[in-house]
């Protein structure tokens, strides 16, 4: 999700480049993307370009808002003088 | 969330990475290629003034400059080679032209061939050494259009890499108007090309388009 968050809304990225940057495998990648995509926070076109089948990732509004709560709520972990917040 | 304050720094630290990672291969993805091909364009261009200058063929009832289509031939081939590189290799499909890279190129290409446009009614050079000083000039001005982007982008990026090399050949080819005639051309060519071209390869060596820079 940072590496879909950090672009555009509606701008797609490919696939291949994800796995290679995180160091992931298709298996891994493929079933965390699943994963994302039943939850509503990603949308995966497969698509051919130069008759190659290439597969796009976009993060939808409901995912980009997902993340940006889950980063603040790792901002607000450190930033909290009681320590981690439970639940 | 049951994360511990070490854990949750670690994340942001690795959310931090992997954003500004995929920023920058979406900007720069392909950046080793273009140094190369307009590296190559820059210094084909200018050592062929050196040589093409003084002749013109026959077009249409008018004579064309031979210097002019050279540089024509090989801005259109450097642009539609850098066009059919970034579609290859960028990881990015833009939703937004806007934030396509190439609209930024020409954008500033478009505004200097207005500026030009509208400066040239009032250049009269006297004699032939004041003619050799304006070519010149329009010689300086052809290499550092591209150097303005380089900086701009350099800024907008936070790349040194693209910064300091707009900087330097703006140096080197403004330097080069000391120079006369022939020696002009063929510094230009090798200090703007040449230098392109071995940043190019050094960056395809080192994995500058791999965002490690």
């Amino acid at each position: 999700m940072a590496a879909l968050s950090s672009l555009g809304p509606g701008d797609q990225l490919d696939f291949s480049y994800l796995k290679q940057s995180l160091g992931a495998t298709d298996g891994n990648l493929g079933a965390h993307l699943q994963r994302l995509e039943e939850a509503g926070y990603i949308k995966v076109d497969k698509t051919f370009v130069d008759r190659r089948p290439k597969t796009y990732l976009t993060a939808t509004t409901r995912g980009r808002a997902a993340f940006e709560e889950h980063v603040a709520a790792l901002r607000e972990i450190l930033d909290s003088p009681a320590g981690p917040s439970r639940g | 969330m049951n994360v511990s304050p070490e854990e949750a720094r670690e994340s942001l630290a690795e959310v931090g990475a992997v954003s500004k990672a995929t920023w920058e291969a979406a900007a720069y993805r392909g950046s080793d290629w273009m140094f190369i091909i307009w590296g190559l364009v820059w210094l084909l261009g200018y050592v062929g003034t050196a040589f093409l200058a003084p002749y013109t063929i026959p077009y249409l009832g008018m004579r064309v400059s031979v210097t002019a289509l050279w540089w024509v031939v090989l801005l259109a081939g450097g642009g539609m080679a850098s066009g059919l590189v970034y579609r290859k290799v960028t990881p990015v499909r833009w939703a937004s032209s806007a934030r396509n890279v190439g609209w930024l190129w020409l954008v500033l290409w478009a505004y200097v061939y207005l500026w030009v446009g509208l400066l040239v009614p009032f250049l009269h050079p006297e004699g032939t050494r004041g003619w050799i000083a304006l070519w010149k000039h329009f010689g300086v001005l052809l290499g550092t259009v591209p150097m303005c982007g380089y900086l701009i982008m350099g800024l907008w990026l936070e790349s040194r890499l693209l910064f300091w090399l707009g900087l330097l050949l703006t140096v080197l080819l403004a330097a080069g108007l000391l120079l006369p005639w022939l020696w002009f051309w063929l510094w230009c060519g090798v200090a703007a090309g040449g230098t392109l071209l071995v940043t190019g390869l050094l960056a395809r060596r080192r994995g500058v388009s791999r965002g490690e820079h």
